[in-house]
């Protein structure tokens, strides 16, 4: 078993590090400017302030989260690029690097053109050659680069100039090969990934956009509530079908359980947001007359102070009541038909003959040996449920304004509030990972037959 | 195979067969039902069918009307007509009507009465109208995603099932030098060198000379292990939070239209079609059949073709049925927090996150959820009736 | 006899009848008794065994707390007593009884397992004792063994016993009087050697007379058909033949030339993998085996389950990989050859298997079944020609026109190893392997198919291995004998000479071990 348990372990890591960077990647394709929202949120607006103190904001922000370090450990670039070339932040301004070498693929002839070139911009005076200049320097295809600068080569006859136009003249004929070599970057520790990981491990998930605040304190904050519907609401689940799934499989075939098996049916196929919509439309409120008005309406009151979550839950505590039970009134039929099945398959088995045999009872067969065994898988299940329930609770908030985890995801799509995304993306991520493993752990643990090897008789 | 005459013999197969067929018409006749404009009308004398037209306009073969003139069809007095049941389309919103009419409210529009037979929304579209339209939608992004991820699950499921991890051999050191000017073809696709075109072909050349060379070679042969590898992936899938993942995406793309829509949730729900179908060749080739149709010479691809899918066919077509109510839920869930398709795009989902907006316009959440849980239900019958049809014959 | 104990599940039900239990001088009727009542019967007065063992305890409970379970349902007060346990499974004969208390079912073989239920029949001394095809699925020798051991206690504890088989070897080692029943209706009853000696139904004589002799070997096998129509039993045909016939076929064979020859054959399996992947246990079925098989001869291989027979019928085929050694079929090494020569090579060797059920595509007919094959080696044939073959194969092994439609689940066990047959034939292999191809069969069905067997020897000049665990069966059928035990061939020579002076000790054992009347 100890080989298995440790097998399971180590397969654990490499699912972390794959979720990681499945979410690390997405991170990295995401549309809107982090930084600039940022900027804003501090005051820095980009038209208000100078371009140079926007510039150096800019950078400064972007360098504290980690956007000068290369995106992961290692990277296979062309042979002829520099090694350095993740430390330049601004996405247009490496683009335009990339685009001039893989039309002359030759970094020093590159860099000295837009070295000189930058030189040349702080120096010079008349508008025209600056425009010109830079007309040259952020050029959209370099093809068009040689016709470009004949054209320039008619106004811009200073001799300062002519060093520049060399080095232009060198950087627009073309030099490629039909086969580039890669080479080997290595990068060590020091990059944006494993920040990324380290970084949520250690809570320090960054700033929120919207508001500033830190993006662990809005999760934690969030975290309470859906924490609080999950919990009762599998709780209440479990509690109630079990009895009911056992009381099912018992009774087989009476006109009771096919009725209730049969309601429960609909109920499973009733889309969760489907039913909890229903609800609030129907029960929350007297439009449909006074005795519809069961439920409180949706949403939080509003809370006076600090006051911590716990007591924010408790204070609220009614309006969890309709969620909940959404909830456990959808998954309820899911389950108690699953312990149902279970039970009846364990009593297919022939070992109920043989404790039959023994002179037990019905009864005493059924508590002593099919339900503890049909109870085994469902070890697996429930946990397995706690994911599943993740992305339920998302709908649910959504619906009655609870403000977990899932609510929070919504606003910050809304609010293209990347960092709150993602963070809360691999925490789920995370937290289906180890339910998984706990799941397998605990089944492998309770079931004989997988933790002793069957190849060692005695 | 399993025929539909069997389906039909089940009480939960007659029902299933019978909603998913309704569905079916509404979604191909789905623009006869409900459209602003009429079938068939007569107008100055000349006869028209404009919603046939409709199709010709959308081909390119025809113009528009030019008596029309940019007026609406309610504006023109037609001499006869024959209007669809639902005299409105689903973006269309309707001005005279104020907004969140009841249901079968009627009034009069110009020259006709108009009828909201499930009521209207917050801006007068018809409920029913969007329920028709949306139909066509639903539908095509659940057949066609799921056709996706079917592809795709049916592939890793034919190699980790079938081929395993102890068929696929190769020598060793052409293997790790496939691997290596493999990464060295798609890094010349990524750095702009050499277009997609060539990188697939010179990919698809280097397989097969490597395949072809390599039990020549002899040496260090290496099975590949092909189950570790797809059954490393599933897992990674199975622990991929669907409903998040896709909303993070959907939130980047942010605008998707129905193609990037169906590939994503295609993409994202292979995994347990490929897992039913591992299974189920795992246990089908324990079976004798299988070792007779090798001693009596028959290939890999005969096998397949003869033997394991004609069996494996039940159980695929189970997790397919259920996978299709699976894939409307979700479609239906991230429409509902209108984080799918445009706002413009109507669909079951997006009326019925509606309903959110004003609690006395019950007719909001009601026929829009009914038709989701109509289209889920049936599918789940369907799904029973195969498994139980499986599980007889076995 | 579930119905005895009130077992039968719903919908069966006890239509009337009963069953009446006398102990003393107080009788009851068991199937009037209320569910209470009767288990205090269970288990108490009278013990049950059954076959598959393994399924009979629960995976999740070590065998000791459920051999308890068993003395403190009937007897509240006893304290629980290891010593108690362990001289009951040394009653049983277990070596080890305190690693088996502490075990799980899945740890153990499945004589011990079959030992542990005996156990936990007997834990109350019950009056009687039910045994339900016990040693199914058991090996000779283990069967032998418990068998004894049945046979001990009956008289150590006074039991009454009521044996259920359709091993008539064994119920003649086990019983004083017998009860013959066919599709629920008891066909014979009386004492045991009046019946063995003189049946009076066809049925009874059918199962007597059809079953192979250890001993003498005949031309043909009477079966229940024969009887039926009045075929003449005594006729040459069912005499055991002259040991001067036998040798002389013996002394032809040895003149033909090899048509297979097995050199150093080794093939081991990976048990367990470790961390990493490495195999860090390994079983070794077939080990450096030598056969040669002669053109036209009858080769019979007998070994236990999990002898390594079938891995070395698996590897003649080239349906696995070996390890080691060499497989060469007319001079042709079959390893050798590629993935196509392969191909067309499968023409000639043929095999045919146990298991009936699953060695059809359920979803195919008759007709496609033996199709397929004729299509991929005879593919000039249209489709009437192939339509006209398969009736003519069909009717050659003994089917009709009418099954060519049929579905296998539409066929008897019987008529499925017919259509296995023809489809093997249907290729006009030289070499049939037969793998246990009987032992899923009724005693009589046996006897067809064997008759068959040997019919088709002669018409299509076939040569044969034939694997089985059934030595008389083996005696039967084959020319040569090859004994294995745990990958290795332990002796080989003539079935008259190593069945009548066996020169192993295994031998001797497996021999010793068989149930004869």
């Amino acid at each position: 078993m100890l080989s298995y348990f440790v097998k399971r372990i180590l397969l654990f890591f490499p699912s972390i590090f794959l979720i990681g960077a499945f979410t690390f990647l997405l991170f990295n394709a995401t549309p809107t400017d982090s930084v600039a929202s940022l900027l804003r949120l501090d005051g820095f607006e980009e038209k208000v302030i100078s371009e140079k103190l926007y510039k150096s904001q800019y950078k400064k922000i972007a360098s504290e989260l980690g956007l000068d370090l290369p995106k992961f450990y290692f990277a296979f670039v062309p042979r002829y690029y520099p090694d350095t070339l993740h430390r330049i932040i601004d996405k247009q301004e490496r683009k335009q690097i990339v685009d001039l070498l893989s039309h002359h693929n030759d970094w020093a002839a590159v860099s000295s053109f837009i070295y000189q070139g930058e030189v040349r911009l702080q120096s010079t005076e008349t508008k025209e050659t600056k425009k010109l200049i830079t007309d040259l320097l952020w050029v959209v295809k370099p093809d068009d680069l040689d016709t470009k600068l004949i054209s320039a080569m008619g106004t811009l006859t200073s001799p300062e100039v002519s060093t520049f136009l060399d080095q232009a003249q060198i950087v627009s004929q073309q030099k490629t090969s039909w086969f580039i070599f890669p080479k080997f970057l290595w990068f060590g520790t020091s990059n944006q990934y494993h920040a990324w990981i380290s970084n949520f491990f250690s809570g320090s998930l960054g700033r929120s956009v919207q508001d500033g605040r830190p993006v662990w304190g809005k999760i934690s904050k969030a975290l309470g509530w859906t924490l609080s519907l999950v919990v009762l609401g599998l709780s209440f689940t479990i509690l109630i079908s079990v009895p009911l799934g056992i009381w099912s499989a018992r009774n087989g075939n009476s006109r009771m359980v096919r009725l209730l098996s049969n309601f429960f049916y609909f109920i499973y196929a009733m889309p969760l947001f489907w039913f909890a919509t229903l609800m609030v439309v129907f029960f929350t409120t007297a439009h449909y007359g006074n005795w519809t008005n069961i439920f409180p309406g949706v949403g939080i009151n509003p809370y006076a102070g600090d006051e911590s979550t716990v007591s924010k839950i408790l204070a609220n505590a009614n309006q969890l009541i309709l969620p909940v039970f959404c909830i456990v009134l959808n998954s309820i039929a899911y389950l108690s038909s699953i312990v149902r099945n279970s039970i009846i398959a364990e009593s297919n088995q022939a070992y109920k003959t043989t404790a039959l045999l023994k002179g037990l009872t019905e009864k005493a067969t059924f508590w002593k040996h099919l339900f503890p065994n049909a109870l085994l898988p469902l070890v697996t299940i429930i946990v397995g449920a706690v994911p599943a329930s993740l992305a339920g609770s998302l709908i649910i908030e959504v619906i009655f304004n609870i403000p977990g985890i899932g609510r929070l995801m919504f606003d910050s799509i809304f609010g293209n509030d990347w960092y709150v995304i993602f963070s809360i993306v691999m925490l789920v991520g995370v937290v289906t990972v180890i339910s998984y493993l706990i799941g397998d752990l605990l089944y492998s643990y309770l079931n004989p037959r997988i933790r002793f090897d069957q190849a060692k008789k005695v | 195979m399993i025929g539909l005459k069997k389906i039909w013999a089940f009480r939960k197969g007659k029902w299933a067969l019978g909603i998913i067929s309704f569905f079916l018409v509404i979604a191909l006749f789905a623009d006869f039902i409900a459209n602003e404009k009429p079938i068939y009308c007569k107008y100055n004398g000349e006869i028209y069918f404009p919603v046939l037209h409709e199709y010709g306009e959308g081909l390119g073969l025809l113009g528009n009307y030019e008596f029309l003139n940019n007026k609406s069809w309610q504006e023109l007095q037609l001499e006869e007509a024959i209007f669809p049941i639902i005299k409105f389309s689903s973006g269309n919103i309707d001005q005279n009507s104020s907004a969140y009419s009841r249901p079968s409210s009627s009034f009069e529009n110009g020259f006709q009465t108009k009828k909201h037979w499930l009521g209207s929304d917050s801006i007068g579209r018809d409920v029913a109208a969007g329920i028709v339209q949306g139909t066509r939608k639903t539908l095509s992004i659940a057949f066609f995603a799921m056709l996706i991820s079917c592809l795709i699950g049916f592939v890793f499921g034919v190699l980790s099932g079938f081929f395993g991890d102890r068929s696929v051999r190769m020598n060793l050191w052409a293997f790790i030098g496939l691997m290596f000017f493999i990464i060295l073809i798609w890094f010349q696709w990524s750095y702009n060198h050499w277009s997609f075109g060539l990188a697939l072909i010179a990919t698809f050349v280097l397989i097969s000379a490597v395949f072809f060379l390599s039990p020549r070679l002899g040496g260090r042969q290496f099975y590949l292990p092909l189950d570790l590898i797809i059954m490393r992936m599933i897992e990674v899938f199975k622990s991929v939070p669907a409903l998040f993942i896709l909303l993070a995406l959907l939130a980047i793309i942010s605008k998707p239209n129905i193609f990037t829509l169906i590939v994503i949730i295609g993409i994202l729900r292979w995994s347990t079609i490929a897992r039913v179908l591992r299974a189920e060749l795992l246990r089908l080739k324990e079976n004798k059949f299988i070792t007779s149709a090798k001693a009596i010479g028959s290939t890999d691809k005969q096998i397949i073709v003869n033997h394991l899918l004609p069996n494996a066919l039940p159980s695929l077509l189970t997790v397919i049925a259920f996978g299709f109510a699976g894939t409307i839920l979700l479609e239906a869930s991230i429409s509902f927090l209108g984080i799918g398709l445009s706002a413009e795009e109507v669909t079951w989902g997006s009326i019925l996150s509606e309903a959110r907006n004003n609690f006395s316009a019950w007719w909001l959440a009601v026929f829009p959820g009914a038709a989701i849980f109509l289209m889920v239900v049936a599918c789940n019958y369907l799904g029973d009736t195969l498994n139980e049809i499986n599980l007889r014959s076995n | 006899m579930l119905s005895i104990l009130q077992l039968i599940e719903s919908p069966g039900e006890v239509k009337g009848g009963s069953a009446i239990y006398c102990d003393q001088d107080q009788c009851t009727d068991l199937l009037s008794l209320s569910e209470k009542q009767i288990a205090s019967y269970r288990g108490n007065k009278i013990g049950m065994i059954y076959q598959q063992a393994l399924a009979a305890f629960n995976p999740v409970q070590k065998i000791g707390r459920q051999l308890t379970e068993a003395i403190k349902t009937h007897n509240a007060k006893s304290a629980e007593n290891k010593n108690h346990l362990r001289n009951l499974l040394s009653k049983v004969e277990i070596k080890n009884p305190d690693r088996v208390i502490d075990s799980y079912s899945h740890q153990l073989s499945g004589g011990q397992l079959q030992r542990c239920m005996i156990a936990m029949a007997i834990i109350n001394s019950p009056n009687i004792l039910i045994a339900d095809e016990p040693t199914t699925g058991l090996d000779v020798i283990t069967q032998k063994s418990v068998l004894q051991l049945l046979h001990s206690l009956k008289s150590k504890l006074n039991m009454s016993m009521i044996f259920i088989s359709h091993d008539l070897g064994v119920i003649a080692e086990m019983a004083d009087s017998v009860v013959v029943m066919k599709d629920g209706v008891i066909v014979e009853r009386g004492k045991t050697l009046d019946i063995f000696a003189n049946p009076k139904s066809n049925y009874t004589k059918a199962l007597l007379l059809a079953r192979p002799n250890i001993t003498s070997k005949s031309k043909r096998l009477p079966t229940f058909d024969d009887l039926e129509n009045d075929v003449d039993i005594n006729s040459d045909l069912f005499k055991p033949i002259e040991l001067q016939s036998i040798l002389e076929r013996q002394k032809v064979l040895l003149n033909n030339s090899n048509l297979l020859e097995v050199r150093d054959l080794s093939k081991s399996y990976v048990v367990e993998k470790g961390l990493f992947g490495k195999p860090s246990s390994q079983v070794q079925a077939v080990k450096n085996i030598n056969l040669d098989l002669k053109c036209g001869e009858v080769l019979g291989i007998v070994g236990e389950s999990g002898s390594g027979k079938s891995t070395l019928a698996s590897l003649i085929l080239n349906l696995e990989s070996a390890d080691k050694g060499s497989v060469s079929f007319k001079g042709q090494n079959i390893f050798l050859l590629d993935k196509k020569e392969m191909r067309t090579l499968r023409k000639d060797i043929q095999i045919i298997f146990q298991d009936v059920g699953g060695a059809l595509d359920p979803k195919m007919k008759t007709s496609s079944s033996i199709d397929i094959a004729l299509r991929i080696h005879y593919p000039s044939m249209d489709k009437k020609q192939r339509r006209d073959k398969i009736i003519s194969l069909l009717k050659q092994v003994g089917l009709t026109e009418k099954h060519v439609d049929r579905y296998p689940h539409e066929l008897s066990g019987g008529e499925r190893q017919r259509v296995c047959i023809a489809r093997a034939i249907s290729l006009q292999p030289q070499l049939l392997v037969c793998d246990e191809c009987v032992s899923a069969l009724d005693v009589s069905v046996q006897a067809q198919i064997l008759n068959l067997l040997l019919d088709l020897r002669d018409d299509l000049d076939l040569s044969m291995i034939f694997i089985s665990h059934d030595l008389s069966v083996i005696n039967f059928m084959c020319d040569r004998i090859l004994i294995m035990k745990s990958g290795k061939i332990v002796e080989q020579g003539y079935p008259q000479d190593i069945l009548q002076n066996p020169q192993e000790e295994y031998t001797r054992k497996l021999l010793a071990a068989i149930p004869s009347f």
